[in-house]
């Protein structure tokens, strides 16, 4: 309930709690109880902050712009369509998954990078299976896994230059990254994944015009 | 970090053309980095030149890849576009650019592509030309 009010309330909140731990621990002469421990994790600004990323929070604009593509027909249009929903799902799915990693800004290096490669791989993973669920082996090989013309060997460029830029944050001697930092950075370039995304299924339509008209209509 | 001075032979691919317009933008980005991060005005004129360089720069190279023939055009002008997509990005939410970002993708940019996928199609222009001149 509380991840859901704007912002502004939830620093409105934090300040409160603020002034009531002062007051508290003016009164018992201690550290920091459990108590408002606690309470100040479950408002952790860095997430909130970060959940308010445009990843998360442009979902009815980048459905609204998906919604637009209209590729050929009725159905090969709702075949790449279902792919960038897939797509999309998936990464804030997993996005949300990473984010919500138990101590996930106190991580170290090595474990964070380890966090985020395997968070890149889940995303592929689960949009590919959901779409070889919904359209079957045929056309999931032809328009996914094509070697040369595949949706996936165009999408693979995108994927090593995220995993490129999120390398040059943990190695950089000149820039110096939190791991709040480092998320905010691979959501932004997950959010351009996204539109990237809408211009690599028109060439995989323009690839496999005809012969997905064939297997659509078998 | 990313200045003129610095583009030395390590970064020439011999293209006199092409040298100079990643010259231009390599000037485009020291421009970037020096501007202070609430002067949003400032950083969104500057993106948008950026953007409108660099494509009028890939429009370029591409053009160079039909005239060699370079079997690897597809997978090279993705990564224009990715390269474009991240610059109308910033440019529509200024606020998600500071420094660190931009040193970030722009280093990656340039580590990435003039240093590596550039040299690839000089360097198999060159081979197919030696290969050419043997069989001469």
């Amino acid at each position: 309930m509380i991840e859901s009010l704007p912002l502004y309330w939830k620093l409105v909140i934090i300040f409160m709690m603020v002034i009531i731990n002062t007051i508290y621990l003016f009164r018992k002469q201690i550290g920091k109880s459990d108590f408002m421990k606690k309470l100040l994790s479950i408002f952790n600004i860095k997430k909130l902050i970060l959940k308010e990323h445009k990843l998360f929070q442009e979902v009815k604009y980048l459905n609204y712009k998906i919604n637009l593509i209209q590729l050929g027909d009725i159905n090969k249009t709702n075949v790449f369509k279902d792919l960038l929903i897939m797509k999309y799902e998936s990464i804030v799915k997993y996005a949300h998954i990473l984010l919500d990693t138990k101590d996930i800004y106190d991580l170290s290096d090595n474990q964070l990078y380890a966090l985020i490669v395997k968070n890149m791989v889940e995303i592929v993973d689960d949009y590919n299976i959901k779409f070889k669920n919904k359209y079957g082996e045929e056309i999931y090989n032809m328009v996914m896994l094509n070697p040369e013309k595949g949706f996936n060997n165009n999408h693979q460029k995108t994927v090593e230059f995220i995993k490129n830029a999120i390398e040059e944050t943990f190695e950089s001697k000149h820039v110096k990254y939190t791991n709040a930092d480092k998320l905010d950075f691979l959501f932004d370039l997950y959010y351009i994944a996204i539109k990237l995304a809408m211009s690599d299924v028109e060439k995989v339509y323009r690839n496999f015009n005809g012969e997905l008209t064939k297997l659509l209509d078998k | 970090m990313l200045n003129k001075k610095k583009m030395n032979e390590k970064y020439k691919l011999g293209i006199d053309m092409i040298d100079k317009q990643h010259e231009k933008l390599i000037d485009l980005i020291e421009k970037l980095c020096k501007i202070e991060k609430n002067e949003k005005n400032s950083i969104k004129s500057i993106i948008l030149e950026l953007k409108k360089y660099s494509e009028y720069h890939f429009k370029t190279e591409e053009d160079y890849f039909n005239s060699i023939n370079f079997t690897d055009a597809n997978n090279h002008i993705h990564l224009h576009n990715m390269f474009i997509q991240t610059v109308e990005y910033y440019y529509e939410y200024p606020e998600k650019l500071n420094k660190k970002k931009l040193y970030t993708f722009l280093n990656t940019w340039i580590k990435n592509h003039i240093l590596i996928e550039d040299k690839k199609y000089v360097t198999e222009k060159y081979i197919d030309k030696n290969i050419k001149e043997n069989i001469k």
